[in-house]
C-alpha cells in the first residue's frame, strides 16, 4: 500500500466508520475483550484486505504482508527507536 | 539459503544490512553508507553543516534546495497528508522547546521508565500546510522549523533496500533502528522478524513478505528528562508536546517503510482512536497498550497460544 492508495482506500472505507468505531470502543472498554480483532469476528474484511494484489485465491499467505513466523531464528527485530 | 548481516551504530540507534548473498555484504553496506550519509548531510538537525541547518532563516521567502532535501520534504508532506497532519514535519521548534536539541546520547537520560504526565497544553496551529515545495523551491515561514526525523529514517531504509537490490541483484533487508525495508528475493524461510519493543514487552515472530516493510513506533524509546519531566520524541502536533502514551508501541506492515512508519507514528499520536483509523485505512498492524495487551488490525497474524505445561 503506498500513500496515495491508502488515501483512496480511506475514502472508500468511510461508510463503515460507525460500525468500526463501535467495535473499537467495545474492544477498548470491555473487561476482557482487548485482544486481536480476529478474535472478535472482525477478520480480513474488505477494509482489511491485503494491500498486495493476489491471484484471487483464498490463500492469504501468498498475499499478506506478514504471516506467522516459522521456526527459523529472526533475522531482524522491529522495535521502536 | 544463506545470508550475511552487518550491524553498526547510527543516529543513536542500530543500523543493519542483511543480504541473501554473503559475498555482496561489503558492497551492500557501502551503498547504504553512501545513501545514509547523503540523507544526514541534507536533513540533520544536529549537524551545523547540514543543508537544513544552513538554510536556517533563509526559507521564509523561498530557496532552492538540493534534490535530496526536496525528496525528503516531499515525503514528509505526503505523510502529513496521509495522516491528516498527525505526523507533522514542522515540529522542529517544539522539539527544541522540550529539550531535544542535540543527539539523543547527549541528553539527560530518564532514570527509570516512569509515569508520564501531561501537564499543560496549548493548541497549536498546524504547520505543514503553511510550507510549500514547488519543484526544489522550499518555503518555510520563519516561525516554523523542519524536523524530518520521523520520515527521513524510514525513507532511508526504503532507498537503501531498493538501491542495494537493484545494484547487486540480491535480496536485502535494511533495518534502521527497527524500521525495516526489504527488496528483492527473500531467503527460503522468508524474512523472519521479531516484533518486540522492550525485552519485557510481549513478543511475536512474523514472516515479512519479500519486498515489503515493517516499522515500530514507541513511547518507551528515545526518552529523556527536561526540566525534571520525562519526555519522548513523538509529538502531538496539536500541542507540540509528547503524545499521551496510550500505546507502548505500534507496529505496522506496509509496502514501504515510509508508509509503515507514517501509520505507526500517527497511531501513537491518535491514541485509542488509532484502531478505528487504521482499520479504515486497511492497514495491517499490532498495537501494545500500557498493560501489555495486544490489539491487531487488518491481516496481522494472531499470535500462537503460549505453551502451557499440564499442571493437573
Amino acid at each position: 500500500m503506498n500513500i496515495r492508495q491508502a488515501g483512496k482506500r480511506r475514502v472508500r472505507a468511510i461508510t463503515t466508520t460507525i460500525g468500526l468505531a463501535s467495535i473499537a470502543a467495545t474492544a477498548l472498554t470491555g473487561a476482557v475483550v482487548v485482544g486481536t480483532m480476529q478474535n472478535h469476528g472482525f477478520a480480513a474484511s474488505s477494509l482489511a484486505a491485503p494491500s498486495v494484489q493476489g491471484d484471487g485465491s483464498d490463500d492469504q499467505s501468498s498475499t499478506a504482508l506478514v504471516s506467522p513466523g516459522v521456526g527459523s531464528a529472526p533475522q531482524a527485530t522491529s522495535t521502536g527507536s | 539459503m544463506t545470508f550475511a548481516t552487518k550491524n553498526w551504530e547510527l543516529w543513536s540507534t542500530t543500523a543493519q544490512v542483511t543480504v541473501t548473498e554473503p559475498e555482496n555484504l561489503d558492497r551492500a553496506v557501502a551503498i547504504a553508507l553512501g545513501i545514509l550519509g547523503d540523507i544526514e548531510r541534507a536533513s540533520s538537525r544536529f549537524r551545523s553543516d547540514s543543508e537544513l541547518e544552513s538554510l536556517h532563516g533563509k526559507l521564509a521567502t523561498g530557496a532552492e534546495v538540493t534534490s535530496r532535501l526536496a525528496t525528503l520534504v516531499r515525503a514528509a508532506l505526503d505523510v502529513a497528508a496521509l495522516t491528516d497532519g498527525t505526523v507533522d514535519p514542522t515540529l522542529g521548534n517544539d522539539m527544541v522547546r522540550i529539550g531535544y536539541d542535540r543527539d539523543l546520547a547527549s541528553l539527560p537520560a530518564e532514570a527509570t521508565l516512569g509515569a508520564f504526565t501531561i501537564v499543560a497544553r496549548t493548541p497549536r496551529t498546524a504547520g505543514w500546510r503553511r510550507i510549500s515545495l514547488d519543484g526544489q523551491r522550499l518555503t518555510v515561514p520563519n516561525d516554523l522549523a523542519l524536523d524530518l526525523g520521523a520520515t527521513a529514517k524510514a525513507l532511508a531504509a526504503d532507498e537503501c533496500a531498493r538501491s542495494i537490490s537493484a545494484e547487486l541483484g540480491c535480496g536485502v533487508l535494511v533495518s534502521l533502528g527497527g524500521d525495516i525495508a526489504t527488496s528483492g528475493i527473500a531467503p527460503v524461510e522468508g524474512w523472519i522478524v521479531l516484533v518486540q519493543d522492550l525485552p519485557s514487552d510481549p513478543e511475536q515472530t512474523v514472516t515479512l513478505k519479500a519486498g515489503s516493510a515493517i516499522a515500530t513506533s514507541s513511547t518507551q524509546k528515545r526518552r529523556w528528562t527536561n526540566k525534571g519531566r520525562p519526555q519522548h520524541h513523538i509529538l502531538d502536533p496539536r500541542f507540540g508536546l509528547p503524545a499521551e502514551p496510550v500505546w507502548k508501541s505500534v507496529t505496522i506492515a506496509a509496502d514501504t517503510c515510509l508508509t509503515a512508519n507514517a501509520l505507526s507514528t500517527a497511531a501513537i499520536v491518535r491514541g485509542r482512536a488509532a484502531i478505528d483509523w487504521l482499520q479504515n485505512l486497511g492497514a495491517t498492524g499490532r498495537l501494545v497498550d500500557q498493560a501489555g495487551r495486544i490489539v491487531t488490525v487488518g491481516t496481522w497474524p494472531a499470535a500462537p497460544e503460549p505453551f502451557r505445561a499440564d499442571v493437573d
